[in-house]
């Protein structure tokens, strides 16, 4: 696979998490997939990708 | 070989991320910029302390449009800036782009220069800081199935903490040798077996001490790799070669800064560091003008991160001496390289009568002195004409008191036609120098009393 089609089927996965964390199953789900979220960010960032400057924001209001 | 985290393939690699260690000048400055200015703008939304300095400098960070601009406009900071700031609102002043809840770390730094600065690292920072240090291990062949003893105390000193998440990351064994004293840590490493020592330079050497007094000879323990970081001496070269003889292992240094990062992993040729660029960006620049200096020559290291989110850190002088190389290093990576590592301190630089001595030269030099070891002080004092520096140096153990006399002519003389400076030399007897666990202090400046 070429970088171009990793970067993009990495920010798929993101958006994938993002939707099933949507309505977290419980909050040990919940904190796992966005553990997953997280390392999909810096797998991006390692590729000399970054959209945000970091992904734990998107949790911002709590760990 | 059986299980690994790895595949095959990725075992196989000399790089732990091939695509940005090797990446061409031009697609890396791309990336400084991108990051720059991303992290500008993050600065500039969620930091007070920043968006009040970038106001008064009268700019945007939209503005910032190039490499150029980003050296020219944007103002440095200075760790005493954000020790002010934390001290009107403590902790964390106004200088945290993040909610508390999400500084899971506080750490500080020593305090050595003044007072401490407390550090916070988010969960996402300490999973980057960590990445550093792998770097670092992958380039010397250091693999999952490796396994670290770390001679420290777990304390407050970020710098161990992140190899810890380096290691962890790598997915290689920790040994703690927290809460031991160094013989029960030599016996540790015995029982145990682990192939990397993780300490200071000098606390390496203080174990081989330690080791000959108990009839042990570290070459034929399991130690294949010593890493270390806190202080120069793993490119000190007679430090290192002490270092290696000790121990009977190749070592290694890693350049951080506490409130920065793990910056730069050594190079695998020990050649110096190579700055860590797809997580910092740094320009050289003259202590007293700003203004950056030429390739080859020594600045003062100053400094932006991508990884610190908590407590951002843009333009921020280290006060480290470097000596920068750009072009492709012989061992493939593209980043930039600080020949030598760490060279000296802007405040520990002392002019000798028109001469700039590092102390990290005079290190190097002592060592070439057969008879003397790597334990030496470094005293500065006003003398009637400038300033006039002492250096204090143990002699080997089995050098006779009487022989004093000739190490201190030898080693006067060698540092004279090296350095062109006239510096004082007092040999000291073995183990009347203290030793330090971590860093060493080696610089005694009474200029000011």
């Amino acid at each position: 696979m070429n970088r171009e089609s990793l970067v993009a089927e990495l920010g798929k996965l993101r958006q994938e998490i993002a939707r099933l964390n949507g309505d977290p199953w419980s909050p040990a789900v919940e904190r796992s997939l966005s553990l997953a979220d997280m390392y999909l960010h810096f797998a991006l960032w390692q590729l000399g990708e970054v959209e945000e400057v970091t992904p734990e924001l998107q949790h911002e209001g709590g760990r | 070989m059986g299980l690994s985290p790895f595949s095959q393939k990725s075992l196989a690699s000399k790089y732990w991320n091939e695509y940005t260690e090797t990446m061409p000048r031009e697609a890396l400055d791309a990336i400084h910029l991108k990051r720059i200015r991303k992290m500008l703008a993050y600065a500039y939304e969620r930091v007070p302390f920043y968006r009040q300095l970038y106001d008064k400098a009268g700019f945007k960070p939209e503005d910032i449009r190039s490499l150029d601009d980003f050296n020219r406009i944007v103002p440095t900071i200075d760790k005493k800036d954000l020790v002010e700031a934390q001290q009107v609102n403590p902790p964390w002043g106004n200088a945290v782009a993040l909610p508390e809840d999400f500084c899971l770390y506080r750490f500080q730094t020593s305090g050595s220069t003044g007072v401490p600065l407390a550090i916070p690292f988010s969960y996402y920072s300490s999973h980057h800081y960590g990445e550093q240090w792998v770097y670092g291990f992958w380039a010397v062949g250091i693999r999952p199935q490796d396994s670290f003893y770390f001679a420290f105390n777990w304390g407050s000193f970020a710098g161990f903490w992140s190899a810890y998440w380096g290691v962890r990351r790598l997915g290689a064994t920790v040994y703690s040798g927290g809460g031991l004293n160094t013989e029960m840590r030599l016996k540790q490493i015995v029982e145990l077996k682990p192939t990397v020592l993780l300490s200071t330079p000098t606390y390496a050497l203080a174990m081989g001490e330690k080791a000959k007094e108990m009839g042990m000879d570290l070459t034929k323990t399991s130690i294949q790799w010593t890493y270390h970081a806190g202080e120069p001496g793993g490119n000190v070269l007679t430090t290192r070669r002490a270092i290696e003889e000790a121990w009977g292992a190749k070592a290694y240094e890693l350049y951080g800064v506490a409130e920065i990062g793990a910056i730069a992993p050594g190079c695998p040729l020990q050649t110096g560091v190579h700055l860590a660029e797809d997580q910092a960006y740094a320009t050289v620049v003259n202590p007293e003008t700003g203004t950056p200096v030429g390739e080859g020559e020594v600045g003062e290291n100053v400094v932006t991160s991508y990884i610190q989110f908590s407590q951002p850190i843009i333009k921020y002088r280290t006060h480290d001496l470097v000596r920068l190389v750009k072009k492709r290093c012989e061992c493939g990576r593209s980043w930039i390289l600080f020949e030598g590592g760490v060279l000296g301190r802007t405040d520990h630089m002392i002019n000798l009568k028109g001469t700039n001595v590092y102390p990290t030269a005079v290190e190097a030099l002592l060592g070439d002195v057969r008879g003397l070891t790597s334990h030496y002080e470094i005293h500065v004092a006003r003398g009637r004409s400038g300033d006039e520096l002492t250096v204090k140096v143990e002699a080997q153990p089995d050098n006779p008191a009487e022989r004093y006399g000739e190490l201190k002519r030898q080693a006067e003389q060698l540092l004279y036609e090296r350095i062109m400076a006239r510096i004082a030399v007092e040999i000291q007897a073995p183990g009347t120098l203290p030793r330090y666990e971590l860093k060493a202090k080696r610089f005694f400046d009474h200029r000011q009393h």
